[in-house]
């Protein structure tokens, strides 16, 4: 009787540990499944589109002053963007190309220098005759952060009602900017947000 | 002889302050070199200490596993610069780890928060640990209450002869001295 109380006691004793042990167990692999799993690799990418566009305003290649809180009611393309990035360049002429397509249309471009200077890019554009949009040279680079840039070139098509409805991350055409505003309502969006 | 015996008594080798002390003094110096190694002499962090801590924190945004202050990719370089501008303007770590969650989403903090999911992260180390030190605890404790050893089976039916053959007399020539059982008979 004693014997078997001793040995079921025992018995208990390395059940316990050996639940102890797989509880611990249990906990580490989970531990080691979220680490694995939080994603150290995943892409970073902004998370402003569907928020509201963060206003900004600043000095213009021309001297005048661009906000963005004066185009309420317009579409706005807000373009990051840096004359030592190839890709920057490439886009340029589609750009040029869907500013001239919407000369007197509620629509407007406004480009922002990322991670550049401003002599630089006052060189750059003075070579191709200047640019038909607005391009603020000079951001300290809390315009981009506070769209979530990571690398240029990046753009963000602001609706007429202030929300953000697509990104684009790499060059814009203008027939895929013209697709994004049609997909959203087109020129009948235009005043709605003023 | 009973006074001694009452003075005795606080360290007697079963009372449990001989039997906790140990432990109560390990306590006790675990503490005070924590405390030391995170409240001593240690001056306040300067803004360049906050802007490198926090740079540590923040993931660079093209890079692999990489922080922004070990980075120098351009988006890099405009988040240093940015968290430095915080810094000088009075934010906080919270504050400014907060404005690049809501820009870029949790991934972008290589030390995760401890909301949330990411919360598993601190607590499952901690509870992992308390439930290995209570099994341990547990399973000691056990191991120090049982006997060293127990009386097989084989051992009881010794006994028991033995008793039996002490009722019929033949013990009679036994010597009570003798542990053995050996009797005259040496």
């Amino acid at each position: 009787m004693t014997s078997s109380r001793e040995t079921g006691a025992r018995r208990g004793g390395s059940n316990l540990a050996r639940n102890a042990a797989i509880v611990v167990g249990i906990f580490l692999v989970g531990f080691i499944a979220l680490l694995a799993t939080r994603g150290a690799n995943t892409p970073i990418s902004s998370r402003i589109v569907g928020q509201a566009a963060p206003n900004f305003s600043g000095e213009t290649l021309d001297g005048s002053r661009f906000d963005l809180a004066m185009h309420r009611g317009e579409w706005v393309i807000v373009n990051f963007f840096a004359t030592w990035c190839t890709e920057c360049r490439l886009e340029d002429p589609q750009i040029s190309q869907f500013v001239a397509s919407h000369e007197g249309e509620p629509v407007k471009v406004v480009s922002v220098a990322f991670s550049d200077d401003a002599e630089s890019i006052r060189t750059y554009f003075a070579g191709r005759q200047g640019a038909s949009w607005p391009v603020i040279p000079s951001d300290t680079g809390r315009i981009a952060l506070d769209y979530g840039i990571t690398k240029v070139p990046e753009s963000y098509v602001v609706a007429p009602s202030g929300l953000v409805v697509a990104g684009f991350f790499g060059g814009v055409t203008a027939s895929g900017l013209d697709e994004v505003i049609n997909e959203n309502g087109g020129m009948a969006m235009a005043g709605s947000g003023s | 002889m009973s006074s001694g015996r009452t003075n005795s008594s606080a360290f007697s080798s079963g009372s449990p302050l001989r039997r906790l002390g140990p432990w109560l003094l390990l306590g006790v110096v675990i503490v005070a070199t924590l405390s030391l190694a995170v409240f001593g002499t240690r001056d306040a962090p300067t803004t360049q200490d906050r802007v490198s801590s926090i740079s540590r924190t923040v993931k660079c945004p093209v890079c692999s596993g990489e922080s922004v202050a070990e980075s120098n990719a351009p988006a890099s370089q405009e988040i240093r610069r940015d968290i430095a501008l915080r810094v000088q303007e009075g934010q906080t770590d919270d504050e400014i780890r907060s404005y690049y969650v809501a820009r870029y989403g949790e991934a972008i903090l290589l030390t995760p928060s401890a909301s949330g999911i990411n919360a598993l992260v601190w607590i499952l180390p901690v509870a992992a640990l308390a439930v290995a030190l209570a099994g341990l605890a547990i399973v000691f404790r056990r191991w120090s209450t049982e006997p060293a050893e127990t009386a097989s089976p084989e051992d009881r039916r010794l006994v028991e002869a033995a008793l039996r053959g002490d009722e019929t007399g033949s013990s009679e020539l036994a010597d009570p001295t003798d542990g053995h059982g050996e009797g005259d008979s040496r």
